[in-house]
């Protein structure tokens, strides 16, 4: 399968590139993105009906447990703002077309087993990663499911774990959330290139999730980098349309993005 | 050796000591009968409508924009958009606005989420959801929130619903009423609520209409553009 022309660094030294980078911003950048600023609106000079409708507010704040005025603090956005239209260029004019003519050859339910087939290879960095938080309920799940599926479900084509048993798949674990559980703050706003909005720590993170990966070590780079370019065009193919449609719905996509990743984890950390 | 027999306990020990399924949040209920009515009824009306649109959506033999406004019907009676809409702004905002501005904003941010919900409905059409029990919030004001996952392609989206009473002009009376619901943690609302604060930073809130108001006419356009081709089916 023909796939990406330009890449011709190697895994590792990409990460090692993400990594230098990072350094730099962790050392120059004070990290921490809460910083409330008062919010700013052009006030139209408009008559007021009701003043009664200040005490609706009061009752309604109280129904957002999130009010959170809090300015995303973004130094980066200039940077961010780049790679946000580098991605969605690479989505468009790259990897949807590819994604699209490979879903036109390869029938549905043929892609959800491949789909389900490398998630189970990827096992064990999301293994390793619930241990480190001591999530030992999910660590187990994670175990047992990997054991069924790779036999009774065929390498993990077939979910056997989930059919036969009932053993859900627990929510996916990965190093930046690890970090996060000890106390790791997120640090600013980074998108990275084909990867998507991040943060300086969940970027970070995503190196000892590599080595964490038994793939790592006996595929050879250009091998792995065919994995997991197989594994995104797979992935892809079955959710064409959901980028588009969210973007379509917002006034300003990299925003929307980017504080919507924020929300996403916040939520996968807790989990 | 010793490894392989801790990695084997996590095998068989695993079931008792997962605790991957539970959703235990911070919002507890709260010991009253009276709340658990309400949370039935939440329950209720989550699963009865929730299901309906799905059924709607599995039809073969409607066009996408009939399945949409057939949709809204079903779900317009379940939804306060205004309370939706008032929500979507900085509270400020919201205070400053007369009451013609705030009829505006409502009728386009309901167009908008209109064509953005219908859009990620029919992405998840052909499949199953999963229901939660409904959990009481923590607010002055009674509300709940409603846990289901759309199990789709393999993939379990969890999907959030937010609902509170509010008063129902037609029927003269407090309902159920949804006011946000989030996927995957991501919080419609408030994802709207941080783009237009963002934008009225620096541009006044006409500007804001205005642009809501193109983006909508646009789709518009769009969809009388692909209606006619769509006309007999899908």
């Amino acid at each position: 399968m023909e796939l990406e022309s330009g890449a011709t660094t190697s895994k590792p030294s990409r990460f090692v590139w993400f990594a230098l980078l990072a350094g730099v911003l962790l050392a120059g950048c004070n990290g921490l993105p809460s910083r409330a600023e008062p919010i700013e609106v052009a006030i139209q000079d408009s008559e007021r009906d009701d003043w009664d409708d200040l005490d609706d507010l009061d009752e309604l704040d109280e129904l957002d447990e999130d009010e959170d005025d809090e300015e995303v603090y973004d130094p980066l956005s200039g940077f961010n703002r780049f790679m946000f239209g580098f991605n969605d260029k690479l989505y468009f004019w790259l990897l949807k077309p590819v994604a699209q003519g490979y879903g036109f050859i390869v029938p549905e339910p043929a892609r959800v087993c491949v789909e389900r087939a490398f998630k189970n290879l990827r096992t064990p960095p999301r293994f390793a990663n619930s241990l480190l938080q001591l999530e030992l309920g999910k660590a187990g799940a994670e175990l047992r499911r990997f054991t069924v599926n790779t036999t009774l479900g065929f390498g993990g084509l077939f979910d056997a774990a989930e059919t036969m048993f009932d053993w859900r798949a627990p929510p996916p674990e990965d190093f930046g959330q690890t970090l996060a559980v000890h106390g790791v703050g997120s640090g600013v706003p980074v998108t990275l290139p084909v990867f998507g909005p991040s943060n300086v720590r969940d970027a970070l993170g995503r190196i000892p999730d590599v080595f964490l990966d038994p793939t790592f070590y006996f595929l050879k780079t250009w091998e792995s980098f065919a994995l997991s370019s197989g594994e995104t065009v797979n992935r892809t193919s079955l959710r064409i349309g959901e980028y588009e449609s969210l973007k379509n719905d917002a006034l300003d996509p990299y925003t929307f993005f980017r504080n919507a990743y924020r929300d996403y984890r916040r939520k996968q950390i807790e989990e | 050796m010793r490894i392989v027999i801790t990695l084997l306990c996590f095998v068989f020990l695993g079931p008792a000591l997962a605790d991957a399924d539970d959703v235990i949040t911070d919002d507890v209920i709260a010991d009253d009968a009276v709340e658990d009515v309400g949370g039935k009824a939440v329950g209720d009306l989550i699963r009865a409508t929730v299901e309906k649109v799905l059924a709607v959506l599995q039809k073969d033999d409607m066009s996408r924009l009939d399945k949409r406004e057939r949709v809204m019907k079903i779900i317009k009676p379940h939804v306060d958009f205004e309370l939706m809409a008032k929500r979507a702004l900085p509270s400020k905002m919201w205070a400053a606005m007369n009451a013609e501005q705030r009829k505006t904003f409502t009728d386009l941010f309901v167009e908008t989420i209109k064509r953005s919900y219908f859009e990620k409905l029919v992405l998840f059409s052909d499949e199953t959801v999963e229901f939660g029990e409904p959990v009481a919030k923590k607010t002055r004001r009674p509300a709940y929130s409603v846990v289901t996952h759309v199990v789709s392609k393999g993939d379990r989206v969890e999907v959030v619903y937010a609902l509170t009473q509010s008063r129902d002009e037609e029927k003269k009376e407090e309902v159920w009423k949804v006011y946000d619901f989030e996927i995957e943690g991501v919080s419609l609302r408030s994802s709207y609520r941080s783009q237009y604060k963002d934008f009225l930073k620096d541009r006044p809130l006409e500007d804001l209409l205005d642009a809501m108001r193109k983006k909508v006419d646009d789709a518009k356009q769009k969809e009388a553009a692909e209606e006619p081709k769509k006309a007999g089916g899908k």
